[in-house]
């Protein structure tokens, strides 16, 4: 299985503000596979969107990538011109965005939505990519899928309306799907419904998966390996099994799971990431600045 | 102090006519968001109220403080019958009944400065203007806020500080009841972990009373004394923390319980 070429490579990205010298990805390096789902955990700010968004091509016009690659199915972005990246990506890859609330337009009907990619970057025939998003409104367990597909953004609850962003991210078949943060705008029992159904998708379509959260008892629950980031800084980077047994963690990945409330544990003391460990952050990030700019003035 | 629950509602109903299904000619059904709902908060505790989306948890945390006006029943708040009298009765009230929202982004006024906001609750309530600032400011450093924040706009605060903020604002008049609505679920873990804590801190220190609405049952089991379960807008289970947590009666509060993931690997969990 190893010998197996990963679905998405990312090798030593990094990424800057362009007014500002200081970089919000700092050497980034990650592969994912097929069938896998790679978690990319961290606070807010850490820069784990922003991961996901250089890949899919969407990064603010102010963040410039300033050096490693992006390789997608063993095709590197950066050999692609604008238009061709485009199409590459249309295909191969998608994104479920965080917030069905605004990730939807709320003046056209659910059909186009889902439909016009098919038609735009496939040249489906309107027919055909009417009766795939039919087929994708079943697989995403919506009842009622023909009322759906006619109704507008506003008549469906919230759940439903990840369902949507679900099914139109699968529409293509891509190869890799970047989740960011789907379910974080949802209550637990949709969460896990929506969780579940993430799980099945990507195990039926063989998709690989980069799910960014910032929760890491949904990291525990669906990614089979996991990136731990600070401002911008692959901290940890290791399958869940051994990042929640405990043993050999960067200390930031256990003070992120000690700060984790839990329900079973009421007494379990309830501690804020540590000064402690935020200067031991701060100093590895110096460290790994002084080095990157070494090389930078070479 | 007497052991009468600071908060009491008795078969309070909350409904709203139902517009999407108003016929052309004649009025509006009825769509009942909150039915018969029975509630004891007592002095000095944290009620939790849990849910999912839709079950009026946020709705009966507004009735609470009135921000919303029940179509029937009773809210005792402190001896006194508020469920129906009118805004010059309750404004007095108003000081004691404070809510905490969701959302900081949208229920700071972006255009004013820190102080302002938190400043205005009290000038609002008949303190004086320099009065209001000193309040103000020990209220910012009660949330753990520097007193340079006051000259900062909302924007230039993190998300974490901003619900600081909010909460500053809501502790600033001292009041007797608190409704904090959802107030940490649009932070991160390391945030939430510090707003808790805080709050657990403010409680004890302040003499509070908490109505604390969430989705997230590992924090209300972390912060509160009781809990109340809501589902389509009545209330299901209301139990003291620990029976609740430990042998939960009611299917759909295990079934809450079992969807809520905990930062451990549990395999077959999806």
């Amino acid at each position: 299985m190893m010998s197996e070429r990963p679905c998405l490579e990312i090798n030593n990205l990094s990424a800057t503000v362009n007014h500002v010298g200081e970089r919000v990805l700092r050497s980034v390096s990650l592969s994912v596979y097929r069938g896998e789902v790679h978690g990319l955990v961290g606070e807010s700010g850490a820069g784990k969107s922003m991961i996901g968004k250089a890949v899919a091509g969407l990064l603010p016009r102010a963040v410039k990538i300033i050096e490693g690659s992006i390789t997608l199915e063993g095709i590197s972005l950066d050999d692609l011109d604008e238009k061709g990246r485009r199409h590459f990506l249309g295909e191969t890859c998608a994104v479920i965005p965080q917030d069905p609330l605004t990730s939807l337009n709320p003046c056209r009907r659910i059909e186009p939505q889902i439909t016009d990619r098919l038609i735009k970057t496939l040249g489906w025939k309107k027919t055909k990519a009417r009766s795939r998003a039919l087929e994708l409104l079943e697989e995403v367990h919506i009842r009622e899928p023909k009322r759906v597909l006619r109704a507008y953004p506003h008549e469906l609850s919230g759940g439903m309306r990840q369902r949507i962003l679900i099914a139109s991210a699968f529409a293509t078949e891509p190869k890799l799907i970047i989740a960011d943060e789907p379910t974080t705008a949802l209550d637990v029992t949709v969460q896990k419904q929506i969780l579940k159904l993430i799980k099945e998708m990507e195990e039926r379509h063989g998709t690989a998966m980069l799910f960014v959260t910032h929760d890491m008892g949904v990291v525990a629950k669906i990614c089979k390996n996991v990136s731990v980031l600070y401002a911008g800084k692959v901290v940890e980077q290791t399958d869940v099994m051994s990042l929640f047994s405990g043993k050999n963690n960067h200390p930031y990945a256990d003070a992120l799971i000690e700060a984790t409330p839990r329900y079973d544990k009421p007494d379990h003391s309830l501690v804020p990431v540590d000064v402690s460990i935020n200067q031991i952050l701060a100093s590895e990030i110096l460290e790994a600045d002084k080095i990157w700019k070494g090389v930078g003035n070479d | 102090m007497t052991n009468q629950p600071l908060c009491a509602v008795s078969s309070l109903h909350f409904s709203v006519p139902d517009l999407n299904h108003k016929p052309l000619f004649g009025s509006a059904p009825i769509l009942e968001i909150l039915k018969n709902i029975n509630l004891e908060i007592p002095r000095g505790s944290v009620m939790g109220i849990v849910g999912e989306s839709g079950s009026g948890k946020s709705t009966l945390g507004r009735c609470l403080v009135r921000l919303n006006s029940p179509s029937e029943g009773k809210i005792v708040f402190d001896g006194k019958d508020i469920a129906f009298c009118g805004e010059d009765e309750i404004r007095p009230l108003r000081k004691n009944l404070q809510m905490i929202f969701q959302d900081p982004m949208s229920s700071l006024n972006p255009r004013r400065k820190i102080g302002q906001i938190v400043a205005s609750a009290l000038v609002a309530c008949g303190e004086s203007r320099a009065q209001a600032k000193d309040k103000a400011l020990f209220a910012l450093d009660h949330v753990g806020l520097s007193r340079d924040f006051a000259n900062r706009y909302p924007h230039q605060l993190s998300g974490g500080q901003r619900q600081r903020v909010g909460i500053a604002r809501a502790i600033a008049l001292e009041p007797k009841f608190i409704v904090a609505d959802e107030i940490v679920s649009g932070l991160d873990v390391s945030n939430q972990a510090q707003i808790i804590v805080l709050l657990e801190k403010l409680v004890a220190e302040l003499d509070l009373t908490l109505a604390f609405i969430s989705h997230d049952l590992s924090i209300v089991r972390r912060l509160c004394d009781r809990v109340a379960v809501m589902r389509a807008g009545e209330i299901v289970e209301q139990e003291s923390s620990d029976n609740i947590f430990k042998n939960p009666s009611n299917e759909y509060t295990k079934a809450l319980l079992d969807a809520a993931p905990l930062p451990e690997i549990t395999p077959g969990w999806i």
